[in-house]
């Protein structure tokens, strides 16, 4: 276990994001950005409590550079993220389809194998392929691939293998349906691997926590005259910080939560 | 494609609206999305004005326009990323749609080499499927699917492909020339597809409107002495983010409207 994700276990109980992304689309919005806004909004109030206006006033003149400052070094970081994530979601949603496309393509190959050979290879495809929407989807939440699905990938590779082809014509299909593994390994290793820089991800979450934090906590020692003011620009920035966060949250998930890839391809590959 | 004959139908409410602003005419889309934004600014600022204590609103500028700035930095790092992504989709689309023309092309030479009976058959294939292609998947991709017809054509390609079992030596080397050309075909399908794939496209919208709207909306609480220095500011900030936000909206439908990449490449492979 790294370092960051012990620390988030120790603070927040057994895996407090794990958690998280497994709830309702509503109740991670309403954690997320509801949580958000009532410690933004509290902290103001608890600000204006302990600290008169004209503090608060005379804090603006010189927080706000420093909130600018901030904010750029925030904006690096959430732009950073958005992206990663954007691209992690993308990419995963492309190395599905190139697997049920190249298995697709294999499956065509084996015609010229013997029907008894064509039979335990569709057997062994189906098999693979339901064991990847039955128990591989769930374990690569955290970036793992299931034995079975190994062990499954593994049965139906030895079949395809098993037919020795013994004129012209069967090497040639042979040598599309290699095309076709080639195809299939290539993106089963791309999946798998789409999720590796699992602990970098929660470095990065930690980094992002913190700044957001950071950005909240700053807002509470600004100051007007009006408090309702105050709250409602406050609740304006919050928001827009903090639907991004649910966005990025999502996004950098895409095997977990409602948002998340579904394996229906591979279902349908199964039938 | 005209705008009136692109099916909206299938689509959740954000992605009809997308669309049916990304397949208008650039003049009108733009001119509706801007033109919204500025009415609405215009309205805002007005009852803002008409409604709030003046002095009371000069006061917020200090604290408002540091918190303005913030929310400036987050929105522009969400626009980056709905522009960067879209730049990448639409640029992916246009690619793989050009790699999947010329291997299907280069198929189609090499193919035409071999001495099979089947010969024709695959190479009429490959030219059904091309004319699905342009008349029924270039509008599905306006809905981020496949066409079903266009998955049929290419799989009856294959299973043609497959089929042609060469019997002499030559034919064998040909065919294993054109199994890389019939597979880069396919991953280059899948590209083009996996392009206009509409993902969370709807939530990153849901998210993007919200911020948009927080962005005009943020300015109305601005105090100023003069009420025309005060609009015209605003009108402009709006301009400039709805601008953006309908960039990202062309670059996000890829096969939609009058920035449409166009299907020439797979015209190209049925002339020739």
């Amino acid at each position: 276990m790294s370092q960051p994700e012990a620390l988030l276990k120790d603070i927040f109980g057994q895996g407090y994001f794990q958690w998280l992304i497994h709830q309702p689309m509503e109740l991670i919005l309403l954690m997320i950005v509801g949580g958000g806004l009532v410690f933004i909004v509290g902290g103001v109030l608890l600000a204006n409590n302990y600290m008169t206006a004209e503090e608060l006033i005379s804090n603006t003149l010189v927080g706000t550079f420093k909130f600018m400052f901030l904010a750029q070094i925030f904006t690096g970081v959430i732009a950073f993220i958005m992206v990663e994530a954007g691209n992690r979601y993308a990419n995963a949603e492309a190395y599905v389809d190139a697997e049920v496309r190249g298995l697709q393509l294999l499956t065509k190959t084996v015609s010229r194998m013997p029907l008894e050979n064509q039979t335990r290879f569709h057997d062994a495809m189906k098999e693979y392929a339901k064991s990847v929407a039955e128990t591989e989807w769930p374990m690569m939440v955290t970036g793992d691939d299931s034995p079975v699905s190994r062990a499954a990938f593994r049965r139906m590779l030895g079949v395809y293998f098993s037919f020795n082809p013994t004129d012209t014509a069967d090497r040639s299909v042979v040598a599309l349906g290699n095309l076709a593994v080639a195809m299939v390994v290539e993106a089963r290793t791309n999946r798998l691997n789409n999720n590796v820089s699992k602990e970098f991800s929660d470095f990065i979450w930690v980094s992002l926590l913190g700044l957001v934090i950071i950005t909240a906590m700053f807002n509470w020692f600004f100051g007007t005259r009006s408090l309702l003011s105050q709250v409602v620009m406050g609740i304006s920035l919050g928001a827009s910080i903090l639907t991004c966060i649910f966005l990025v949250f999502l996004l950098s998930n895409p095997f977990a939560g409602d948002a998340a890839i579904r394996p229906t391809p591979f279902l349908e590959l199964a039938e | 494609m005209t705008p009136a004959s692109v099916p909206l139908n299938g689509l959740d409410p954000v992605a009809t609206i997308l669309l049916w602003l990304a397949v208008q005419p650039v003049g009108v889309g733009a001119g509706l999305l801007i033109g919204g934004g500025v009415l609405i600014t215009v309205a805002g600022i007005t009852a803002l004005t008409l409604l709030a204590d003046r002095a009371t609103l000069i006061e917020n500028n200090l604290v408002g326009g540091a918190k303005f700035a913030f929310l400036a930095q987050v929105f522009a790092a969400l626009l980056a990323f709905v522009l960067v992504d879209g730049g990448i989709r639409y640029t992916n689309a246009r690619g793989s749609l050009q790699s999947e023309a010329s291997a299907l092309r280069l198929l189609d030479e090499t193919v035409s080499e071999l001495g099979l009976s089947a010969r024709e058959d695959i190479r009429a294939a490959i030219r059904a499927y091309a004319d699905t292609v342009i008349r029924s998947e270039f509008i599905s991709m306006q809905q981020g699917r496949e066409s079903p017809t266009a998955a049929v054509a290419i799989n009856h390609l294959i299973d043609l492909y497959v089929a042609a079992a060469p019997a002499t030596n030559r034919d064998a080397m040909i065919k294993l020339q054109a199994d890389s050309f019939l597979t880069r075909a396919l991953s280059a399908r899948a590209d083009r597809i996996n392009a206009v794939r509409p993902g969370l496209k709807t939530l990153i919208w849901v998210i993007v409107a919200f911020n948009t709207g927080l962005a005009i909306t943020f300015s109305w609480f601005f105090g100023n002495p003069s009420y025309i220095g005060q609009l015209s500011m605003s009108v402009l900030l709006t301009t400039a983010i709805m601008t953006v936000v309908y960039t990202a909206i062309l670059l996000n439908h890829p096969f939609s409207g009058d920035l449409a990449i166009s299907p020439q490449p797979f015209h190209f492979l049925l002339g020739h």
